[in-house]
């Protein structure tokens, strides 16, 4: 087609060409005839007319070349007209799942999250049916400003065991990516301390249906922090070290003197708490970590403390009331210190983890009356909190579809309270949970698990231990 | 005061120290090939440490870019390794790469996924295989060809994946495949869309000489 297109033209230009040529030839010709002596150039004139004769001849055929030309380049553009076209589809590069932003934009935004839903059956409820709950919902927002910056907010919501729907903020925070190894966070942040409450308190992510007696909320390890954090990660050759410190408000005490290390939004003593953690992994599936945590808290004030943080998980650190004759020791001001180490092995369908935390807070001492030695207002509140569990998917073990996405997990754990009579007899347990997943997909499972729980210093008139089976269905998105 | 002073000292000694140690180990940035091998070793490192890795198929190339930069921060991943395996995500989601056009005269009626016999390749290069394998495909399906990840199938069994046809091996290399029993697709090309037929080839003989029984 491209040939018989290119002919066209030269096939016009020919023909022009031709007819001016014969024109120029036969003007003068004709002149030339009609003036000289028709004897003498009788002969040339018979020459000019056969040339004449010949050119017209070759005239005709170019006509008939042009108008077959002309033929074929019509029947050609029809047919390429009924062809169908032929379509470049470019690779797909923006499917757009929960997510808004142009491809040449500087901001991304990315809404994400995780829910749950669960139920329980317990032998010391007191009408021993099963308990429903719709369990939590945790919408995060991610926005990004180029490889710079990245707001991350995640809020809780849940519904109480009285009907009400409570909102927490768990973390608002601004990442600034200083460099490829180190990352500045300000705002309110999940503590860094230990590995369960930051990495591994998703429903989705955790391996159990709830968190291990003395973490999560309420236990022995900080939730969350407001101040400043430096955190990062630094290879070493095969290995990486990881770090995380942070500078924030720290806990504070209930009206019992039970340590609340929920990030809160001011300091009521004007010393800052120091916080973090140092991880190594030698291997990118082992993982093994150190945390402390540094504080001075307040004595309470003798106000009732406000539990605003009701929990499902029976009662909590900030459920403890305090002793109305203790007064108000909010003057005195102690060290509350916190370490803890923490280990984990991830390769291939295991999944095992063991986690400890122990934290002090020193006794709270009042002067003696009319000079007398001090009197001990609190004693020495001592809180140990561990765990081991170790999970395993079946697709070690089979290459069956279905049963390969079963994963069997035990745990156990216990939380250990001294110096506070009132939180041990609440809190102080330790608690067996056996447990089988199935994964539905990489982010959606459904746990359940028999829990058995031992209250261990708990008078012999009250619960002392709770055998339960835990059903809950996570959805990380 | 002095606590505060004290921890302003540490975080400075962290931030230098930090600075110091910062390694750039990304490589060429140019060199997106690499990028994404690296990436995939990552991403089945990092992510599978906390959770279960989900398929890169579930997010779009923007998603993942806002989704690996929160994983930067709370797992304490490097920023150039987080670049690796956002290279890996977003060329792994990406379908099977359209096939090479041809001159008129070379065109086939057959369809596209017959495009990819190895009748089109050279004889095979078990070497590149092998490198191809240890930079691509090891991530998930492990050094020993057992799997790395769970439901990633075992090539070492002899009634396993190698017991298929070579044609049908070389089709789901190239446009992918879910694996029964696997958490997440294999993408195609293993995620690197650099990797052209003798590619494939070369890493099927690889297997075959490696972890097949026949």
């Amino acid at each position: 087609m491209t040939n018989r297109q290119n002919w066209l033209p030269r096939a016009k230009s020919i023909l022009i060409r031709s007819s001016v040529l014969a024109g120029l030839v036969l003007t003068p010709a004709t002149a030339l005839a009609s003036q000289q002596d028709p004897a003498g150039t009788s002969q040339e004139s018979d020459v000019l007319f056969e040339r004449i004769e010949q050119m017209e001849a070759e005239l005709a055929q170019l006509r008939e070349r042009l108008e077959q030309a002309e033929a074929q380049a019509a029947q050609a553009q029809a047919t390429a007209e009924a062809r169908p076209p032929v379509v470049t589809v470019p690779p797909m590069s923006e499917p757009s799942r929960g997510l808004w932003r142009p491809s040449v934009s500087d901001v991304a935004v990315q809404f994400g999250g995780y829910a749950d839903v669960s139920a329980a059956i317990s032998d010391s409820a007191s009408n021993g049916d099963v308990s429903f709950s719709a369990g939590s919902f945790n919408p995060l927002l991610l926005v990004q400003y180029r490889d710079l910056l990245l707001f991350e907010g995640e809020a809780e919501l849940e519904i109480g065991s009285n009907g009400e729907t409570e909102l927490a903020l768990e973390y608002t925070q601004l990442d600034i990516f200083l460099h490829d190894n180190a990352t500045l966070v300000v705002g309110k942040f999940l503590s860094p301390v230990g590995q369960f409450q930051e990495r591994l308190h998703p429903s989705w992510i955790n391996r159990l249906a709830d968190a291990p007696a003395g973490f999560g909320h309420d236990g022995v390890q900080p939730a969350s922090e407001v101040g400043v954090q430096l955190r990062g990660g630094v290879p070493l050759g095969s290995s990486r070290l990881t770090y995380a410190a942070a500078i924030g408000n720290g806990p504070r005490l209930n009206g019992a003197g039970a340590v609340m290390a929920e990030g809160f939004g001011g300091d009521d003593n004007g010393n800052k708490a120091i916080s973090g953690r140092i991880g190594f992994l030698p291997t990118p599936y082992m993982e093994v970590g150190a945390s402390a945590l540094f504080s001075r808290v307040n004595g309470p004030s003798g106000e009732e403390p406000v539990d605003d943080h009701a929990s499902t998980n029976a009662r909590t650190i900030q459920s403890v009331t305090g002793d109305a004759e203790l007064g108000d020791l909010s003057a005195y001001a102690v060290d509350y210190n916190l370490w803890g180490v923490d280990a984990a092995y991830t390769r291939g369908p295991w999944d095992v983890r063991f986690e400890y935390l122990r934290g002090v807070r020193d006794a709270i001492s009042v002067p003696g009356h009319d000079g007398d030695d001090p009197e001990e207002a609190l004693e020495r509140l001592r809180m140990t909190a561990w765990y081991g569990q170790v999970a395993y998917r079946l697709t070690g073990l089979t290459d069956d579809p279905v049963l390969g996405n079963f994963e069997p997990v035990i745990r156990y754990g216990e939380f250990n309270v001294s110096g506070l009579e009132e939180l041990a007899e609440e809190a102080a347990e330790q608690r067996w949970d056996v447990g089988l997943n199935y994964w539905f997909a990489p982010s959606v499972v459904l746990h359940t698990a028999l829990q058995y729980r031992e209250f261990t210093d708990r008078h012999s008139d009250e619960v002392t231990d709770d055998l339960r089976l835990l059903f809950k269905v996570s959805y990380g998105f | 005061m002095n606590k505060s002073t004290a921890a302003i000292g540490g975080f400075a000694l962290l931030f230098g120290v930090g600075t110091a140690l910062a390694q750039s180990g990304g490589g060429d940035p140019e060199d997106n090939g690499a990028a994404i091998a690296r990436g995939a070793q990552a991403w089945a490192d990092s992510c599978g440490a906390c959770h279960n890795v989900r398929s890169p198929s579930e997010y779009g190339d923007v998603s993942w870019d806002v989704a690996v930069a929160h994983m930067r921060v709370r797992a304490n991943i490097p920023g150039n390794v987080a670049r690796d395996i956002v290279a890996f995500l977003q060329s792994s989601n990406d379908p099977a790469p359209a096939p090479v056009a041809r001159p008129v005269s070379q065109l086939s009626t057959a369809p596209a996924a017959t495009v990819a016999a190895p009748s089109a390749v050279q004889a095979v290069d078990i070497g590149n295989g092998s490198r191809i394998y240890a930079q691509t495909c090891v991530a998930c399906h492990g050094a020993d060809g057992t799997g790395a990840l769970p439901g990633t199938p075992d090539f070492t069994d002899s009634d396993g994946a190698l017991a298929k046809s070579d044609e049908e091996l070389i089709r789901n290399m190239s446009e992918g495949f879910q694996s029964p029993g696997s958490a997440i697709p294999m993408p195609a090309h293993g995620g690197n869309h650099e990797l052209d037929e003798q590619d494939m080839a070369d890493t099927l003989a690889y297997l075959r000489s490696e972890f097949g029984s026949r």
